[in-house]
């Protein structure tokens, strides 16, 4: 962490290992700048909130339709600390991918909330694209089977309601769901 | 890059694969299958199960044996020798068998068992996260290996009697030892100087001898193997096969394990889909060895030997068992 922060600011061309110092410096920076807001007045209202457990999770798909919001509540985070940047990626290429390429054919993702950027040869970053996300977990799924298991699912709590029942809680098949302190409200991969 | 990038990639990447470590360590036991009732989930589900189905006239081998090391709550790495001991390792523990699974000896190690090899002299060479060991055949200690840095992790191990290669994936490079474990010298596999080299995303990179002092490394984020010669030259290798179909590697890091049958034949394993199959020396696909309906979990880490009768034994950590399969039918369609 400390050399993170000591490490000088992104030169233009980012490497594999510019985007590591990027998560050395801070995982999941834009979950966090997401909550800043949102999560205080909340933590003011509750002092518990809902969250998934992403170890428990086995991605069946409920966290897309059981919440009370449309689109879910429930969004993909990457860890970028798990990831291993794969130009194969389990998470992003479909199952019968010809190409490893972008094209929306290759794509697992439903709503192309999944963006791609090569680093230099053979390595790729992968980013959530948050507004698209419709918290399906197909890429979870796939990272979880074919790679590191850096994609994972979070309530997202700058747009959860905290229903005092959670209606994905109610249906989740193997109890991922819990209440966390709202001052944590996050239980994250790789930290 | 400059040494201090480099320096802060490589404590990245150790620190990474340590904890893809811990976290495949923990999803070795099977995980219970969740109802799909979102149709891009079953959509998902059905399209990978299509490549999990395998056509029978393509299994080449059937599994003769099943033997559980005695004591193992877990097997994670397996090795035999020219007797035919097969020395399973899970955890911290390492049990000898003979070839009916009966224990010869059982030997407790300060860190967990990562990779196992024999020589033709039939020592045992014990990788350990960041440290090397090997032992004579009645498990006195010969040698502690130096040299090697304290964020390795060491995840495959060849030997030929006269010197030890050890595959460190956390550096993403491979080091030539001496039969007594000083450190001759690294691949780093980088064909120019500044290529990209091994490109390892997750800990399982392997290493095993080809015929006429040649190594084979499996570059799996590539999803191919290398041929060096024993200085580190490379001298051949495969086309990457990333994809699911049966002949490719599947995922972003396979195959995850591989080793050498006698005819020069090669045998690997894949995470994902866990499937066995058979290319020859050149990397054309010829068969299957065990499919993915015969394991329990799809996500598993199968290391392979081979035996003196080209028998190939594989550890099935779902089933805590070295799973051993035979040819059925021997045809010469792997002799190149
Ligand atoms: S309902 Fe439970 S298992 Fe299903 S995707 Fe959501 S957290 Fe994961
Ligand atoms: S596949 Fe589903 S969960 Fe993953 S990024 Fe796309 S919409 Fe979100
Ligand atoms: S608490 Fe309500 S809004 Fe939040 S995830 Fe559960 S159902 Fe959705």
């Amino acid at each position: 962490m400390t050399q993170a922060s000591t490490t000088p600011a992104q030169p233009e061309k980012l490497t594999r290992s510019g985007f590591l110092r990027r998560w050395l410096g801070g995982l999941s920076l834009a979950l966090v700048a997401g909550l800043a807001g949102a999560t205080s007045w909340k933590s003011k209202r509750k002092t518990q909130v809902w969250q998934l457990d992403p170890h428990k999770c086995v991605h069946c798909g409920n966290c897309e339709h059981a919440c009370v919001l449309k689109p879910s509540a429930v969004k993909a985070v990457h860890a970028y600390v798990l990831c291993g940047y794969c130009k194969l990626c389990g998470g992003y290429h479909h199952p019968q991918a010809k190409n490893l390429d972008t094209a929306a054919e290759s794509q697992l993702c439903p709503t192309g909330a999944i963006k791609r950027t090569f680093i230099e040869d053979p390595f790729y970053e992968y980013t959530i694209i948050e507004e698209k996300c419709i918290g399906c977990g197909v890429c979870v799924k796939g990272c979880s089977q074919f790679g590191n298991g850096s994609l994972f699912l979070q309530v997202r709590h700058d747009r959860c309601v905290n229903c005092n029942d959670c209606a994905i809680a109610r249906v989740c098949p193997v109890q991922a769901f819990r209440l966390v302190p709202a001052d944590e409200p996050y239980l994250l991969k790789g930290v | 890059m400059t040494k201090k990038t480099m320096s802060i990639l490589t404590v990245a990447a150790g620190l990474a694969l340590t904890m893809l470590l811990i976290q495949r360590l923990r999803q070795l036991a099977p995980r219970p299958a969740a109802p799909s009732s979102n149709p891009r989930i079953a959509a998902y589900e059905e399209q990978t199960g299509a490549f999990m189905q395998v056509d029978p006239e393509l299994i080449l081998y059937h599994e003769t044996a099943a033997l559980r090391p005695p004591g193992l709550a877990t097997v994670t790495a397996v090795a035999t020798d020219d007797e035919h001991r097969i020395y399973a390792g899970g955890g911290r523990q390492l049990v000898v068998m003979d070839r009916t699974g009966t224990e010869l000896r059982r030997m407790t190690f300060t860190a967990a068992v990562t990779c196992l090899a024999t020589d033709p002299q039939n020592n045992l060479y014990v990788g350990l996260g960041n440290q090397v060991e090997s032992y004579k055949v009645d498990g006195a200690l010969r040698t502690r290996f130096t040299g090697i840095r304290q964020e390795a992790l060491i995840t495959s191990l060849a030997a030929d009697g006269e010197v030890v290669f050890a595959a460190d994936a956390a550096d993403r490079k491979v080091m030539r030892f001496s039969a007594d474990g000083v450190l001759q010298l690294t691949i780093d596999g980088r064909e120019n100087a500044g290529g990209p080299g091994f490109s390892v995303p997750s800990p399982y990179f392997d290493v095993f001898l080809g015929q006429g002092r040649t190594l084979w490394v499996v570059n799996p984020g590539r999803q191919r193997l290398e041929e060096y010669n024993y200085d580190g030259e490379h001298i051949g290798g495969w086309e990457d096969a990333p994809g699911l179909q049966l002949e490719n590697f599947c995922g972003c890091c396979n195959p995850s394990h591989a080793a050498r049958l006698s005819d020069g034949a090669i045998v690997t394993s894949e995470k994902g889909i866990a499937r066995i199959k058979i290319y020859t020396r050149r990397g054309a696909f010829t068969g299957v060895v065990a499919a993915p309906g015969m394991f329990d979990s799809q996500i598993l880490s199968l290391d392979l030997a081979v035996d003196a009768h080209d028998r190939i034994l594989v550890t099935d950590p779902a089933r805590v068992k070295i799973r051993i399969f035979e040819l059925i039918n021997y045809t010469d369609n792997h002799n190149e």
